[in-house]
């Protein structure tokens, strides 16, 4: 399931998946993987993610039903 | 017969021992993520797997007496091909080429001038009167050959997918 809630979040900051690769220290690709669906990132990531773009786990990897 | 069992096994441990060393050094410098890391665990495995499989098969084919190449031959063949298996899953999984683009043009130029070398091997190897096939099999010659093509193949992966990683980070 594509991860939308990132995309539009670092979308919002302005940020392109180059950028947001760099800051959390992963590749382009994961980034991209990640908004796809197509990687399960780690816990660690995801917060670096968070962190990074200034949300809560919640905001970004909870799916809402 | 001896010679011809003990050479063999001397180059794999040579070349295991290598290979080990060299991921030791490589892993403090390694620039890969969990998810390219991930991927080269698979990348791994199932180059270990072929590696397998493929003796298994060359044994077996030696227990039922088909020689279609000596031991040594074999042997390289097996580790060719399962290296260039092992590259190929990575390249296509994006996990072979790090966030260093330097490195990246560097391995590209690499996978091209090892298959440059291969073919110059091969060729001279013809020019000598050597032959691919001979009494014993598959001769030395089927091996530069063998090496060249896989060169070239992951060169051509490499340099495709290093074009389309561009064109994605543009978008």
């Amino acid at each position: 399931m594509k991860n939308l809630k990132l995309k539009s979040a670092r979308a919002a900051l302005d940020l392109s998946q180059q950028q947001l690769a760099e800051k959390v220290g992963v590749s382009r690709q994961t980034i991209n993987a990640i908004e796809k669906g197509d990687y399960n990132p780690t816990i660690k990531l995801c917060i670096a993610i968070c962190r990074t773009l200034g949300k809560t786990l919640d905001d970004l990897f909870w799916e809402s039903e | 017969m001896l010679d011809n069992v003990l050479f063999p096994i001397i180059i794999a441990v040579v070349v295991v021992l290598f290979v080990a060393i060299a991921c030791l050094f490589r892993n403090k410098k390694a620039n890969y993520d969990e998810r390219q890391l991930l991927a080269r665990n698979a990348a791994y495995k199932g180059a270990f797997f072929f590696l397998i499989v493929y003796y298994f098969t060359c044994g077996l084919l030696r227990i039922f007496d088909v020689k279609w190449a000596d031991t040594s031959i074999q042997m390289f063949l097996g580790i060719i091909i399962s290296f260039a298996l092992f590259l190929a899953i990575s390249i296509l999984k994006d996990a072979f080429f790090s966030n260093s683009q330097k490195r990246n043009m560097q391995s590209i130029i690499s996978f091209f001038s090892f298959g440059i070398v291969s073919v110059m091997f091969f060729l001279s190897g013809l020019g000598k009167g050597d032959v691919l096939w001979n009494n014993s099999g598959l001769s030395i010659l089927a091996l530069y050959l063998i090496a060249s093509v896989c060169s070239f193949v992951l060169g051509i992966l490499s340099a495709i997918k290093m074009n389309l990683e561009k064109r994605g980070a543009e978008n």
